[in-house]
């Protein structure tokens, strides 16, 4: 195929060469359709993206004082988490357990990774005495406490 | 060399050696040291970019005020794909900032490194990397996100929240967007090519996922090395290597782009091998960090479970049964046309090729992403999870660098386009 070039287009102007200018105007509105078509279907499908990004930046820009407080407060934005990761590792916290580990029940939850990585630096470790379950669950320990559905124990 | 180009080799070449240090001494309070020179050299860096670009002295005063003037050509030619660029970069900037970390994979996966990076004081072995429960955490995914994540956190507060840790994108939101604008030639390429990489990327860039980063750099290396084949200009052959191994220590992916570059770089090779110098091997230690960080796995320890041996071994078990091959084909297929622009932007690519010749740049462009595509289907034939969910829940994010590729190869080929009509008048 002849790339499009100056000295192409020269050669195609000119009237012995109408035949070669019909073919080349064909080119360049298939060409060019089939751009602006793909242009048009992003522009379509992207125009949620492009509005999100307008909005964040929009709100960063009207509460940049609110950026500063978060920034500055560890822990921030925690409530972002499911209540029952925010409840566990409040347990956690609240009974300074040095490691823990799940209940059966939760271990085979998704639930569990996000406990895991929210509670970090305090480690997992399967020989723990501290266990965190759902308040439902039976248990053979004492209870430390319980929240919002979730409790913690401690086991000899 | 244009300060555009100056300052993106600066951010690209200074993420790598953040890296490096990072890897090197495993402490944040060096990395706090670096980051600090770092960011005064990129002070005085702009500091004299600002008093020595001078538009008045590249351009005389007479050609800014005559109506076909070079200063007009210079404001519509470059000033809006410069303003494009910037402003992308400053939403892209606010956007990370703007919202806390929810996601799967940039929750569970990159910023937990960071996390545990932060908490240990840098990067070396711990309860973390050693303790088995958190494999499912991929510990052997490069280190640079959770790098980054670590010192900002460290840099900003001392302390860990769901909002510090993210500033640390900020200087890979730098050197992607600045990559794409160096890479291309003139404001119709730069505005397209941006706007394409936002649509495409989406959320990707402000989420805290790496794929929209790995694209970003992927794209930027590519087209480099392209430039370079095409010129001989070793500028590009450095910002390619650069972005390529930068590319390296965001994202296993980044592995598949490497083995794509190399039947580029040997064809560049082939064409300027007579205007290399010896000196330029010297770029290969672009690539220290990536190799640093190999050694370094197996020390924290940092395993992978998607180790390229055993892919491939897996892979090559689904190629010979036909019928499973089959089947997973369809099922990629099925998800590639109705999640992705792969398939619009391929058509797009090949039919304006076809009318109106491909460039050496566009071709290289498009082989590229072709090649990153067969990769990219051998990786889904040996991945070692359930095929439909990994599909499922991945497709959309690696088709995102062929996406963007193509792309590119079609911004490119509307400008050549634009040029032969600009020159015909």
């Amino acid at each position: 195929m002849t790339p499009i070039t100056e000295s192409y287009l020269e050669n195609s102007i000119g009237p012995k060469r109408e035949s070669g200018r019909f073919l080349l105007l064909v080119r360049l509105v298939i060409a060019w359709g089939s751009v602006i078509i793909l242009g048009a279907d992003m522009a379509i499908t992207a125009a949620p993206t492009f509005r999100q990004l307008a909005d964040l930046a929009r709100i960063r820009l009207n509460h940049w004082g609110d950026l500063e407080r978060r920034l500055k407060v560890p822990g921030a934005e925690l409530e972002a988490m499911a209540p029952e990761v925010r409840a566990g590792v409040g347990l956690l916290r609240g009974a300074a357990a040095p490691s823990y580990r799940l209940s059966p029940a939760i271990q085979g939850e998704a639930v569990r990774l996000w406990i895991e990585e929210t509670a970090w630096p305090t480690p997992y470790d399967p020989a723990s005495h501290f266990v965190l379950r759902r308040a439902e669950e039976n248990t053979s320990c004492r209870q430390l406490s319980a929240t919002k559905g979730m409790a913690i124990d401690y086991c000899d | 060399m244009n300060f555009a180009h100056t300052v993106t080799l600066f951010l690209t070449l200074g993420l790598l050696t953040y890296t490096l240090i990072g890897l090197l001494f495993g402490s944040l309070l060096v990395q706090k040291w670096a980051c600090w020179a770092g960011l005064i050299a990129l002070g005085v860096l702009l500091l004299a970019g600002i008093f020595r670009v001078r538009p008045a002295r590249e351009f005389p005063r007479s050609a800014w005020l005559s109506g076909t003037s070079l200063g007009a050509r210079w404001l519509t030619g470059k000033l809006l794909g410069y303003t494009c660029a910037l402003l992308a970069l400053a939403a892209v900037s606010l956007a990370i900032s703007a919202i806390p970390l929810t996601d799967w994979d940039a929750r569970l996966i990159w910023f937990f490194h960071g996390k545990a990076i932060f908490f240990d004081g840098g990067l070396h072995p711990s309860d973390f990397w050693r303790n088995a429960e958190y494999g499912w955490s991929h510990k052997g995914y490069p280190p640079l996100i959770p790098l980054l994540a670590a010192h900002a956190a460290d840099f900003t507060l001392g302390a860990w929240n769901e909002f510090a840790p993210k500033l640390g994108l900020v200087p890979l939101a730098g050197a992607g967007f600045l990559g794409l604008l160096v890479v291309t030639q003139s404001s119709v390429e730069q505005v397209l090519l941006v706007l394409s990489a936002i649509a495409v990327l989406g959320s990707q860039l402000w989420n805290g996922y790496a794929d929209g980063w790995l694209a970003l750099e992927g794209c930027t290396a590519i087209y480099a090395l392209a430039r370079w084949v095409d010129s001989g200009d070793r500028k590009y052959l450095l910002l390619g290597c650069a972005a390529l191994a930068l590319a390296l220590v965001l994202k296993n992916e980044a592995q598949l782009l490497f083995a794509v570059a190399i039947p580029i770089f040997l064809y560049g090779l082939y064409r300027q091998w007579r205007h290399l110098q010896p000196h330029d091997a010297l770029i290969g230690l672009v690539f220290s960090p990536f190799a640093l960080w190999l050694f370094r796995r197996p020390q924290l320890p940092a395993i992978g479970d998607l180790e390229p041996v055993e892919l491939l071994t897996r892979a090559y078990g689904v190629v010979i049964r036909w019928p499973e091959m089959s089947h997973r084909l369809l099922v990629l297929i099925q998800y590639a046309s109705t999640s992705t622009f792969l398939l619009q932007s391929f058509a797009t690519f090949l039919l304006f090729g076809m009318l109106m010749g491909f460039d050496r740049i566009a071709a290289l462009l498009g082989s590229a992403a072709a090649l990153y595509l067969l990769g990219i289907i051998t990786v889904y034939f040996g991945t070692p999870f359930d095929f439909a969910w990994q599909v499922r829940f991945s497709l959309d994010r690696v088709l995102m660098l062929p996406t963007l590729l193509l792309l590119a190869g079609v911004a490119r080929m509307t400008q050549a386009s634009v040029n032969a009509r600009l020159g015909r008048a």
